[in-house]
């Protein structure tokens, strides 16, 4: 009967895990007995099931609107953070800080052009503090736009 | 024998040409928006009886939203007077202002509201009478703190309003 | 040399360059062509979509700001993996555990692997096209605790050496390949009851 801890060296050394000398131990036993021959080709069989059918999954929500909400949170981090922005790049925008001499908390205000297709979509957050609207998301070709509130 | 009233010229003219003008007055003195509370959630099934889902015409419009099923908290038509901004109260927590502005845009307000203390303008955006009339939608959201992974919306857009009467 | 504009052709690491230079639109391609794989191994991890989409965001931010540690030790997809599932391990650690997973643990702990062991047929899913194997491995992969679970997908999806997972979890090494053991265990078990399931 295997122990635990043979068991666990098969299963290591299905892994690759083992060093040399253990390995060479491990096929010794091996060479003589078929049931722990058995279970090695077992493990190696279900590692290779699981790892060459990995489930996928699909974002549930459109590119745009992921994208618009990883921008929210990127701005909220670093409104959070109170760093300033990077520099701009391109057409894109991240814009700095509101200066704290208007006498209010700084948010961060961005503005993304609209993406070259049929389908308009354009994104900007605005407003004073005591505006809760953290994100504005525009879909021109389904005539909404959605502010949302923290 | 009916007795006869003469009317002069003057007002006979102006009585043809001010009904459709009082019509038409009487059209834009009141303009009629729905607005609704929707809850958003991955659950099939509403919270209660009362719930309706959504019109189909207008969940096909957020599509670009992750959540399966939306389901009408409350619905109603708001009419606003001209020059004057109408409150409609959504539920215990919430109730939206809405007000057309000389700019020609509807400004609607977001007030959150607190048992024992007064509502609070948490937000206010605008939306042009132009594209509100081509059936735009403006439309405030936000995480539910009832539930993890849902949402409310509330949407405002133009309720059509009804033909006037002919002379 | 791409030009700027040319994102979807750029490649991941010229991508990384010009994100690193804060042009934002590298960066959302990136998230693009990544965002299923990162979301799939938080779906995996969470089990449900509302924990995954906000921990797959939640590590976009993160890539986003650590951008400029990576330096290309590890391709930008398993850089952005290992992000998701450390965040995935952080909130797993905050959620309550229930008593039903802990008599699961109690039971792996308790010296029973060799005793209740049961074969693991050659084949068990065999005949069953790839979405539906996807589909019942992921199914059997929902029925793991989250220990159970973390350490498989650690090891067959990251190909994480056990010393590697040990780290990342905080566990010992034994407790890993313990783990790892009962994990594929229950698995096979798991996989053999659908297939009954199936020809029935």
């Amino acid at each position: 009967m295997k122990t635990t801890e043979f068991t666990l060296d098969l299963q290591a050394y299905v892994d690759g895990e083992l060093d040399a000398s253990h390995r060479a131990e491990v096929e010794r036993v091996l060479a003589s007995d078929a049931e722990a021959r058995a279970l090695v080709e077992g493990l190696r069989q279900l590692s290779e099931l699981v790892r060459t059918h990995e489930p996928l999954a699909r974002v549930p929500e459109s590119r745009e609107f992921y994208w618009s909400q990883i921008q929210r949170r990127i701005a909220a981090a670093e409104v959070a953070e109170g760093r300033e922005a990077r520099p701009a790049s391109g057409a894109l925008n991240w814009l700095r800080w509101l200066a704290p001499a208007l006498g209010v908390a700084a948010v961060a205000v961005f503005v993304v052009l609209p993406r070259p297709s049929a389908e308009t979509t354009t994104l900007a957050s605005n407003g004073p503090v005591e505006d809760a609207v953290s994100m504005t998301f525009r879909s021109d070709a389904d005539g909404v736009t959605i502010h949302w509130i923290n | 024998m009916t007795p006869s009233i003469r009317v002069p010229r003057w007002l006979a003219f102006l009585l043809l040409i001010g009904l459709p003008v009082w019509g038409a007055t009487l059209r834009a003195a009141e303009a009629h928006y729905q607005v609704q509370l929707v809850w958003g959630t991955d659950d099939p099934n509403a919270k209660s009886g009362d719930m309706k889902v959504l019109a189909p015409e207008i969940r096909e419009r957020l599509r670009q939203l992750r959540w399966k099923s939306y389901f009408v908290v409350k619905s109603e038509i708001a009419s606003i007077p001209a020059k004057e901004s109408k409150r409609v109260a959504l539920s215990d927590r919430c109730a939206v202002e809405l007000k057309e502005l000389p700019n020609g845009h509807l400004e609607v307000k977001m007030f959150s509201l607190k048992p024992g203390s007064d509502s609070k303008e948490v937000a206010s955006k605008t939306m042009s009478l132009k594209e509100l009339a081509e059936g735009k939608l403006i439309i405030y959201a936000g995480d539910s703190k009832d539930r993890w992974d849902d949402a409310w919306l509330v949407i405002v857009g133009e309720d059509k309003p009804a033909a006037p009467p002919k002379p | 040399m791409s030009l700027k504009s040319d994102y979807p052709s750029a490649s991941d690491e010229q991508l990384v360059a010009w994100a690193k230079d804060g042009d934002t639109e590298a960066f959302e391609e990136l998230i693009h062509r990544h965002r299923d794989k990162i979301y799939a191994r938080a779906m995996i991890m969470m089990r449900n979509e509302g924990d995954a989409v906000d921990l797959s965001q939640e590590a976009w931010v993160k890539a986003w700001q650590r951008l400029r540690q990576f330096q290309g030790e590890s391709s930008f997809a398993t850089w952005m993996t290992r992000i998701v599932i450390n965040l995935c391990l952080d909130q797993i650690r905050r959620q309550k555990r229930t008593r039903a997973e802990s008599i699961e643990e109690l039971e792996e702990e308790s010296g029973g692997v060799e005793r209740q062991m049961p074969v693991v047929e050659n084949n068990p899913t065999e005949g069953l096209e790839t979405e539906e194997l996807r589909r019942r491995i992921d199914e059997a992969m929902g029925k793991l605790t989250d220990a159970h679970r973390t350490v498989l997908v650690l090891h067959e999806f990251d190909g994480l050496e056990y010393k590697e997972i040990a780290k990342r979890v905080g566990i010992s090494i034994g407790t890993v390949m313990s783990r790892l053991f009962y994990a594929r265990r229950r698995m096979a078990t798991l996989l053999q009851s659908l297939k009954r399931e199936r020809s029935e």
